[in-house]
Order: C-alpha cells, then structure tokens, then sequence
C-alpha cells in the first residue's frame, strides 16, 4: 500500500465524517422551526416576521454544515494533501 | 485576446479539464471578473431599471396626491360657493317680500290720500255749489221782491189815480206786503 | 457525472497565468443580457408607463417597491441608498440560482462568484462603518474588553467566508445531487424524475439562498454602521 492510496482513502473516510456536521446544523434548524411554529401559533398576526427572523436563523446555523460539505468537498475533489 | 481564445481551443489538449474548488491564482481572477460583472450588471440595472422605475412612481404618487389635493380644495370652494348662493337666494327672497311689501303699502297710502283728497273735494264742490245755490236763491228773492215792488208801485200809481185816499193806500199796500210776506 | 465548472477556452493571459473561460463565466454573461435587455425593455417603455399599470410594469413597480420597503424596514433609515445595490445583487443571485433550470451551471454554483458578492459586502460593510462611525469604529473592535479584539476581529473576517461558503456549498450541493441523478437515470427517465429537484434545488433553495444573502448583507452593514 503506498502512501497516495492510503491518503485518499482516509481522505474519503474523512470526508464521510464531515458531513456529521450536519448533524449539529440540522438539530439547531429543527429546534427553530419549532420554537417559530409555538411563536406562530401564540401570534399568528406576527407570523411574516417570525418567519424571515426564523429563516436567517436557520441559514446561519446552517453555515457549520455547509462547511462541512466544503471540506468533504476539498477532501474528495481537491485534496491538498496528494 | 481573441487570437489566443482561438489558438488554445484549436490547442486543446494543454486545456485542464476544469475545477470544483481549486484555492489558487485562477480563482482570484476570477474572482476580480466575476466583480466586475456583478458590478456592471448592478450599475445597469440601477439605472436602467431601478432609479426610473422608482422615480416614475414617486411622480405619480405626488401628481395623484396634487390632484386628490386640488379636488378637494375644489369642493370646499364649490361648496362655499353653494353655501353663499343659497344665502343669497334667501336674502333676495325676503328683499322681495320687502319691496313687495313697501310697494303694496306706498300703493294703499297713496290711494287712501287719493281717495280723501277727492271726498274732499267733493265736498268742497258741493258746499260751494249749496252756497252758490243760497246766494242765487237770495238773489232771486231780493229781484222778486223788487219786481214786486215796483208792480206794487205801479198798481198803487193806478190806485192813486183813481183817487184813492192816502189811507186806503197805506193799507192796500200793508196788506199786499202781508199778503206776500205771507206767501 | 461531470459537475466540475469546466474550461472552455483560454480569455487572455495575466502575466504567465491563462485565464480560463468557464461554465460560470458563459452562464454569468446570459444572465447578465438577460437582466440587462429587461432593464433595457423598462426603459424603452418607461415613457409609456400608464398609472393604470399593465401585466408588464405591474410587476416591475411591485419589484422596485418591495426592494425599496425591504431595504427601509431591514436596514432602518438613512441607508436607502443601499436599495439599487441589492436589487441588482439580489436580481443577479435570483435569476443566477433559477438559470439552473435551463441546463445551466449555476454561476452562483462556483466560489469566485459567490466570493466576489462576499467581498463586495465586507467591502461595503467596513467602508460604511469607517465612513458613519470614524473613530468609534476602531474603538468597537476592543469593545467590551481588550482581550476580545481577537475574537471580534475573527468575527468581522468570518462574515464574508460564511456569507461567501453558504450560498455556493448549497448551489454546488444542488448541482452535485442534480447531476448524479442525471447520471443515474437513462435517457428517457430524464424529463420528469428531476423536476421535482429541479423544484427544490433550483427555485425553494435557490429564492432563499438569494433571498438569505441578502437580508445577510444588509443586517450586516445596517449593523455595522448604526450609530449608538
């Protein structure tokens, strides 16, 4: 086994744990929507504005995720390391 | 530049396959085109679009604000100028009633002056017409006594010459006096 | 199952460096005349606009009014000059996004565009700030204490990246899982089993990415710049 092969093998092993990260994202998004819909539901006549302040919640929590697909993505197209 | 677009795409063999996410030298200048074309495309649309568009519909906001503005300026006046007709319509109503009035009180003053200004002449008329009436009756009176007088005389001459005495005179002439005194 | 922005051609050389004509850069040109022949028609017939509005300048009022109240309500007063800017930002990302649809690769799909846009926020963001806060702007950096100017002064570099990392990771994600399913089905399956990704990706995804780069960018420089 030479030292290339054993790179991008780890490499891909790598990238298959990064998108965990989108574990962290998705639970953090879930919990949004959840607390917008209880706020929805307790003011239905705000529910424009809690809908845009729950998107650009969710879009920066979803940042860490998108991360994780941008290294899975350097990992597996353009590996620094070979 | 277009010679070389040409020449390496005859070339292409020494043309990389392309990249997903290459951090180098290639991505900066892309980068700095890709810049420019958002800036262009933002300043074209901008004003091309954006500012008109924008503009245009600040126009017609303010022109269709002046023109509810005029309206109901208009209406105020136009009902101002209904209010003060219609005052004015009153006013000359009761003016008539006035005139009227004062016409028909001028008419009735006069005709009452008229009416006592002619009964009194009348009545001048008639009472100069009694008086005239009394002098001519006077008059005729005193001309009948004369005249009867002087027949008297004259019948007393006759008596006198047929030699009545002076006594028998007198008392044919007090009788004849009384007997038209009496009449 | 190539998803790669692929090289088309050599434009012109930079010192020793060829610069490449891309997918992105041919994508970017169409959605560019696209944009620019629709402000081009808006103007031609600007002066036949009607206050009665048609089919036509309807939706281009509404466009410019919604930007304009977006901007108002987003950003607060005073910075309604900003308005143009992301009208035509969030008009580029919009029809970038949808040119998906038309077998395209998504402009918005490689980093240096989206990197560009994050740039031209951060500049906007620092040189607004300098420009309403002058020394206070400096002084914010050490903020609550000293000790956290490194913290801060990596929150101000991590904007643009994030900004920058989030539209194209969820544009590139989308053209990844596209074109494998391409690559997946045969020929004849490939008209209707995408739509339904194509829905997803290209519109659902693609309207709040531009919409969320955005209200990001103004939230940003609105933030930066507000005066205590």
């Amino acid at each position: 086994m030479d030292g290339r092969s054993f790179i991008l093998g780890m490499s891909a092993l790598a990238a298959g744990i990064c998108t965990l990260s989108g574990l962290g994202s998705g639970l953090g998004q879930g919990i949004a929507a959840g607390k917008a819909a209880e706020a929805v539901a307790r003011q239905p006549e705000a529910r424009s504005s809690i809908l845009s302040t729950m998107l650009i919640g969710q879009a920066v929590a979803e940042t860490c995720s998108v991360y994780g697909l941008v290294i899975a993505l350097i990992l597996l197209m353009a590996n620094p390391l070979v | 530049m277009f010679q070389s677009v040409c020449t390496v795409a005859l070339a292409g063999a020494e043309l990389p396959l392309g990249s997903i996410l290459n951090l180098d030298k290639q991505l900066l200048i892309q980068m700095a085109i890709q810049a420019l074309n958002v800036l262009l495309l933002t300043g074209v649309l901008a004003f091309l679009l954006y500012k008109p568009v924008k503009q245009f519909m600040a126009q017609r906001r303010e022109r269709i604000a002046a023109e509810i503005e005029a309206a109901q300026k208009d209406r105020a006046e136009a009902l101002e100028l209904k209010e003060q007709y219609e005052r004015m319509i009153a006013d000359i109503e009761t003016e008539r009633e006035e005139i009227l009035h004062a016409a028909y009180k001028k008419a009735m003053e006069r005709s009452d002056q008229m009416l006592f200004a002619a009964r009194r002449e009348a009545e001048n008329i008639y009472n100069r017409t009694l008086a005239e009436l009394e002098t001519e009756k006077e008059n005729m009176a005193d001309e009948m006594k004369r005249q009867m007088i002087e027949i008297a005389t004259l019948m007393a001459e006759r008596f006198v010459q047929l030699s009545i005495d002076r006594e028998t005179q007198d008392r044919l002439i007090a009788e004849a006096l009384a007997e038209w005194e009496e009449s | 199952m190539d998803f790669s922005n692929r090289y088309h051609a050599v434009l012109f050389h930079l010192g020793d460096t060829p610069v490449y004509l891309t997918d992105t850069l041919i994508a970017t040109w169409i959605v560019m005349g696209i944009l620019i022949l629709l402000a081009a028609a808006v103007r031609v017939r600007l002066h036949r606009f009607q206050d009665v509005p048609g089919a036509f300048q309807n939706l281009m009022e509404i466009a410019v009014e919604t930007m304009e109240n977006f901007t108002k309500t987003t950003m607060g007063p005073g910075n309604e000059a900003f308005a143009p800017y992301f009208f035509g930002v969030f008009a580029f990302i919009l029809f970038s996004n949808y040119s998906g649809l038309f077998g395209l690769r998504q402009p918005t799909a490689d980093l240096a565009t989206t990197g560009a846009l994050a740039i031209m926020t951060f500049v906007l963001i620092h040189f607004r700030g300098i420009r309403k806060k002058k020394w206070g702007y400096v002084k914010e950096y050490f903020s609550p204490h000293p000790i956290m100017f490194p913290i801060n002064f990596v929150g101000e570099i991590s904007k643009p990246i994030s900004l920058a990392f989030r539209l194209f990771g969820n544009m590139l994600g989308g053209v990844i899982i596209m074109s494998l399913v391409y690559g997946m089905l045969p020929l004849a399956l490939r008209v209707i089993l995408p739509d339904i990704l194509h829905a997803y990706f290209d519109i659902f995804a693609g309207s709040l990415q531009a919409f969320i780069f955005t209200i990001l960018s103004m939230t940003f420089i609105a933030e930066k710049s507000a005066v205590e």
